[in-house]
């Protein structure tokens, strides 16, 4: 952390940073020197994000450094030499010192019209206070270079860092996932001039694929889903048992047809979820995927559904598709934006998907003879049954 | 032998060691010395520790002995260097000497933890007994004795802090390294008429030694310390900031309350301003209050804030220099938010032509109280003067 300020905070009110900050950390830990990513800094951070019609500033301020900023500007009363009292703060005034201390221009322009969003109070370890601001250049203008001006702390404490990134430009291709970092400022610098990167669409739909496959590779749930699908493909159900199919084509056919209703089912989800045309998924949707994961799971142990796994799996392709949108719907695209992202983040899915199907089935159909192969499958089965369980249960209790 | 060297009080080990080093009356050669340190253990553990040091001048005087010869502080200091560096294999030489480049000497010091920011060269803990001792040696040798007791107090604190997180602390996670301006990739010896650096650095000590001919700079220093108040480590207690604090203090305090109000700056300030990496990074005006204004014993009170750093260094100079009516009266004088050098956020300056003194009071970060950073700095002599920021 370090052409890092000098400085350090405490450990013990040391807690996770959420996952783009973190990153971030790293990225500009890598930048200046080797360190350990988890100390967390008493800097403030500036996330830029570019939008179809405005600008968004998100600001990280540690708590500790804002109080003290509001002593100094006679905000709040001093405590007083001696006392260790933290003053409190109110989130209104708040937003109205960040307010009159950051904001952005066009190169030879007034500052853009700006008004703030969201301001987060610090949640339990996180000792920060976090404020969003949104601002909307002036009209017909597609501003490339961008004057960004920030005093908030700095003003008051002449020896605080602000780092800026750029953490979303879909033009540019930067998407939160690969946040830019822009730079600093602290001390006499107040303002940053930001340059955005030409027009490069295919940077932002390859990194749209990337979160894609990503995003399938981490959510463990989806690829539970997706196994247990395919333990059944070399099976046929007799007489309520599993027994191996004879024949090849059957097992291939069924391959292409289940696989393919499973991706039809989520991609129609995600993209009418990424326009907006169906509500954000939230926590019921969570549960209902690890439903699906067990269902499927007791399918591959016991046929319940046979001959209409396309269907099922169309059917929870439907939901696991909502969840795989919150991906998407938190970037607030365009709509043509959200249509190019969706492809190229299906596409990421589907690349993955079709990664484990071309290793797992030949390795189903070629062992579905074998003694043990029944002892695996159940094995598999079993697993994936009782950790759909434990998801469903305590997705469920955060209902 | 080893086993009562490495718990016996390093403080009378290393005076011990200057003793026998004799050089010629800088160091405290009799007991407790400094005035933040003492030994807080009995007269015979002081004694235990006086004649174990004694007992091991057969290895000292071996690489000293040559170096005492020497006729000024330079020769001397080179001398050890070289005696240091004969100790090492030449691996271990190889990865202590770097080239003298701006990059070299600015990015890698830090008032961080080691495992925070790297560190160039060895730590004393990675050295073998007789590495140790010339390593020992020659950073006693780039300080006075007052230097020797901050130095000290200084890695007994790291000592302390590492009985609460082990990790990034230590007495010995001190590293050694040299820059050299006859740098090459089998240089095993500093130049005796060419500069080259010293530097010495762990978590909240650091130094940069510079020698040209004759030692000429200690700058930049950072001393920063957690536990602020005394504490007792391997028997002796430590205060190790003790005397930078009350004499800030006392120069504070001996200001009327318009002085005082004069000298306060409109910004609060967290940390000190030009820390590490922040070279150069001197505000374009000074600010406060002039010196210039106040009566003898107001301006003998900051003299005695600026001995209680540059003092620290041995031969170099810099305390004189930043003590002449016209320094002195070219320097400024500054505190924000509190005056007490106590509560957080409270902060003081010394802003001369040439001196730059910082201090700083912040959260506890491994204990629950306050603690302090503070800085020194050269203007001109920073790193030897050989880059500018």
């Amino acid at each position: 952390m370090a052409a890092i300020s000098p400085s350090e905070l405490h450990p013990r009110a040391g807690s996770l940073p959420s996952w783009g900050r973190l990153l971030f950390l790293a990225l500009w830990l890598a930048l200046l020197a080797p360190a350990a990513p988890a100390h967390p800094m008493p800097k403030s951070f500036v996330e830029v994000r570019v939008l179809p019609d405005r600008w968004q500033l998100h600001l990280i301020l540690p708590a500790d450094r804002l109080e003290a900023a509001f002593v100094q500007a006679q905000l709040v009363p001093d405590p007083g030499p001696g006392s260790d009292a933290r003053p409190q703060l109110q989130a209104a005034a708040v937003r109205d010192y960040v307010n009159a201390r950051i904001g952005l221009r066009s190169v030879a322009g007034p500052a853009w019209e700006q008004h703030v969003t969201a301001v987060q109070a610090p949640q339990g370890q996180l000792d920060e206070w976090r404020v969003t601001l949104e601002a909307l250049p002036p009209a017909g203008a597609t501003p490339d270079q961008v004057v960004l001006r920030d005093e908030v702390l700095i003003r008051e404490i002449a020896t605080h860092d602000a780092v800026i990134s750029l953490l979303q430009d879909w033009r540019g291709g930067v998407l939160p996932s690969q946040p830019q970092l822009l730079g600093s400022l602290g001390g006499e610098h107040h303002e940053l001039l930001i340059e955005r990167r030409a027009a490069q669409p295919w940077r932002a739909w390859l990194s749209m694929v990337l979160l894609g496959a990503r995003h399938i590779l981490e959510g463990l749930d989806h690829l539970a889903f997706l196994v247990t699908l395919i333990l059944t493909v070399p099976l046929q159900a007799v007489a309520g048992r599993w027994q191996a199919r004879a024949q090849l084509r059957p097992a291939v056919l069924a391959t292409l047809w289940w696989v393919s209703a499973f991706t039809l089912g989520h991609s129609l989800s995600l993209l009418a979820a990424s326009l907006g045309w169906l509500p954000p998924s939230g926590q019921a949707v969570e549960v209902l995927i690890a439903v699906s994961v067990g269902v499927s799971a007791a399918h591959a142990l016991r046929p319940l559904y046979p001959r209409r796994e396309a269907f099922v799996a169309g059917g929870f392709g439907l939901i696991h598709g909502l969840a795989f949108s919150t991906a998407i719907r938190e970037l607030s695209l365009s709509a043509g934006q959200v249509v190019a992202a969706t492809l190229s983040f299906n596409l990421g899915i589907e690349l993955v998907q079709l990664g484990l199907v071309l290793v797992l089935v030949p390795f189903f159909i070629h062992t579905r003879h074998w003694v043990w192969s029944g002892w695996l499958r159940r094995a598999i089965a079993l697993a994936a049954l009782s950790t759909a369980a434990y998801w469903a249960v305590t997705r469920a209790m955060m209902l | 032998m080893t086993t009562t060297r490495s718990t016996s009080p390093l403080s009378l080990r290393l005076k011990a060691a200057l003793c026998i080093l004799a050089l010629a009356g800088l160091a405290a050669c009799g007991g407790g010395g400094g005035d933040s340190s003492s030994a807080s253990s009995s007269g015979s553990g002081s004694s235990s520790s006086g004649s174990d040091s004694s007992s091991s001048s057969g290895s000292d005087s071996s690489s000293s002995s040559d170096c005492s010869s020497q006729t000024t502080e330079g020769a001397k200091l080179t001398c050890l260097a070289n005696a240091f560096l004969a100790t090492l294999s030449s691996s271990q030489q190889s990865s202590v000497v770097y080239a003298l480049t701006s990059s070299n000497a600015t990015n890698y010091w830090s008032n961080l933890p080691t495992t925070l920011v790297t560190r160039h060269g060895i730590a004393l803990k990675d050295l073998s007994a007789t590495a140790k001792t010339a390593a020992e040696a020659l950073i006693a040798a780039a300080l006075s004795s007052q230097g020797q007791t901050t130095m000290t107090g200084e890695r007994a604190a790291d000592g302390y802090l590492a009985q609460y997180q082990s990790s990034g602390y230590g007495q010995d996670l001190y590293y050694i390294s040299f820059l050299s301006s006859t740098s090459s990739s089998s240089t095993s010896t500093m130049p005796s008429a060419s500069p080259w650096i010293l530097e010495f650095t762990g978590h909240h000590y650091t130094f940069l030694a510079s020698v040209d001919g004759d030692i000429i700079g200690l700058t930049p220093n950072f001393v920063g310390v957690e536990p602020r108040a005394q504490f007792t480590y391997n028997g002796t207690a430590y205060q190790p900031m003790l005397s930078r604090h009350d004499t800030l203090l006392a120069m504070l305090n001996g200001l009327s309350s318009t002085q005082l109000s004069s000298a306060k700056l409109s910004q609060a300030y967290d940390d000190v301003l030009v820390g590490p990496q922040k070279d150069g990074n001197y505000p374009s005006t000074q600010q406060g209050l002039a010196v210039s204004a106040l009566s003898d014993s107001q301006k003998a009170l900051v003299k005695a804030a600026i001995a209680s750093y540059a003092s620290d260094a041995n031969g170099t100079g810099q305390y004189d220099a930043y003590t002449t009516d016209s320094a002195i009266n070219g320097t400024y004088i500054a505190w924000a938010s509190y005056s007490d050098l106590s509560t957080k956020g409270s902060y003081v300056r010394i802003d001369g032509p040439g001196v730059w003194i910082e201090f700083s009071v912040q959260s506890g970060i491994v204990l629950s109280d306050n603690h302090y950073h503070s800085i020194w700095r050269d203007k001109s002599l920073d790193y030897g003067g050989n880059f500018s920021f």
